[in-house]
């Protein structure tokens, strides 16, 4: 008896232990990865943003650092910041989404939103197709 | 074909709700097609909690339609959801680097929902199921706590995407939608233990074709009234 409601309740185990298993393995996968994981190539116009005052996004450009700032970026210092390693892509998505959304709603020109290949691009060294609207 | 109208007037109703904000994207063409066509997914998703291959009393049809009809909304569904997939994949490559453990938890929950709606209804099949589960009635629960998971990981990856809903009553309305649909099936079989069927009454029979029938108009009239849609917000 005790055989056969085993065998009957092991299928509804299976699936139920199966999907937290498998959202499981994704949360801790990602927090396990995403301050060491490999970026997706991206292409920064500098010169667009020249309009802005650099304290906009460099939020440390009065401090005095050691490192001279040729050697530093904005990603390597955050995945190298326990405090904020592990919100790395959404706090640098809503970061620059945010700001263009901004410009937009003041009808101002500004950078892209939400297509990957306006700021990524497919391989690291090749030219990125970014735009402005 | 009375049923066709209810659900046009709701897929109406969904795109309208979900689509109205931030139509000052600038996504480009390919995008807006490929989002849409999560949309229909998800819409056809819902549609499968509604319709579950259970005999209702409206229309007063045999088991053979409602479970007919259940099997075409899924391949509807996952037209849609292979075409959301697809055209997003073709037009922007680089969202493949979401997948990787690194990628955002909302991509990986949305492609993990996408592989377990893929594998779902590949265990429904008789043959299948017959193999793996004891009763009709163990198969049952399984298929709805895998339901029930492609649901919620959907919803997760449509509001953690942010990319249409993203309004905080946008928001509240998708989770909402959401919820009354997994205990829809539930109030379902309620209210059918309920319901007074009038004396002499009997359900009409060899009307499986009919499901085939009405999957097919609610599929061209939903594209044809999504392209519309999509040239008249853009």
């Amino acid at each position: 008896m005790a055989a056969v409601r085993i065998r009957r309740a092991l299928p509804l185990f299976l699936t139920a232990a199966g999907i937290v298993l498998l959202f499981g393995a994704a949360v801790l996968g990602h927090r396990m990865t995403v301050a060491r994981g490999q970026d997706i190539p991206l292409v920064f116009h500098h010169r667009a943003h020249g309009g802005f005052n650099c304290v906009t996004c460099h939020h440390d450009f009065l401090k005095p650092v050691v490192t001279p700032a040729v050697h530093r970026t904005c990603i390597a210092c955050h995945k190298a910041t326990p405090a904020v390693a592990s919100v790395i892509h959404d706090q640098f998505h809503a970061f620059c989404v945010g700001c263009h959304l901004n410009q937009q709603e003041q009808n101002r020109r500004a950078g892209p939103v939400h297509e990957c290949r306006a700021c990524h691009v497919r391989e690291a060294g090749s030219p990125g197709h970014g735009h402005l609207h | 074909m009375f049923l066709s109208l209810p659900l046009l007037c709701a897929y109406s109703v969904f795109l309208l709700s979900f689509w109205r904000a931030r139509d000052d994207l600038h996504l480009s063409l390919p995008w807006d097609v490929a989002m849409i066509g999560g949309f229909g997914a998800f819409f056809f998703l819902l549609t499968l909690f509604t319709f579950t291959g259970r005999p209702l009393p409206f229309p007063f049809f045999d088991g053979k339609f409602f479970l007919s009809l259940h099997r075409w909304l899924t391949a509807l569904f996952l037209g849609f959801l292979a075409f959301h997939i697809g055209a997003i994949v073709v037009t922007d490559p680089q969202i493949l680097y979401d997948f990787w453990p690194s990628g955002t938890p909302g991509m990986q929950f949305g492609a993990l929902a996408a592989f377990l709606a893929m594998l779902t209804p590949g265990l429904a099949f008789r043959r299948v199921w017959r193999r793996l589960f004891a009763t009709a009635g163990i198969f049952r629960i399984s298929h709805v706590i895998l339901a029930s998971a492609v649901l919620g990981g959907s919803v997760f990856h449509i509001v953690t995407t942010r990319v249409h809903v993203v309004l905080s009553w946008q928001v509240w309305a998708c989770v909402s939608v959401a919820a009354v649909a997994l205990v829809l099936p539930a109030t379902e079989r309620w209210l059918l233990a309920r319901v007074t069927v009038r004396p002499g009454w009997k359900r009409r029979i060899h009307t499986r074709h009919l499901a085939g029938m009405l999957a097919g108009v609610i599929f061209c009239a939903a594209t044809i009234e999504t392209a519309a849609f999509l040239l008249w917000r853009r």
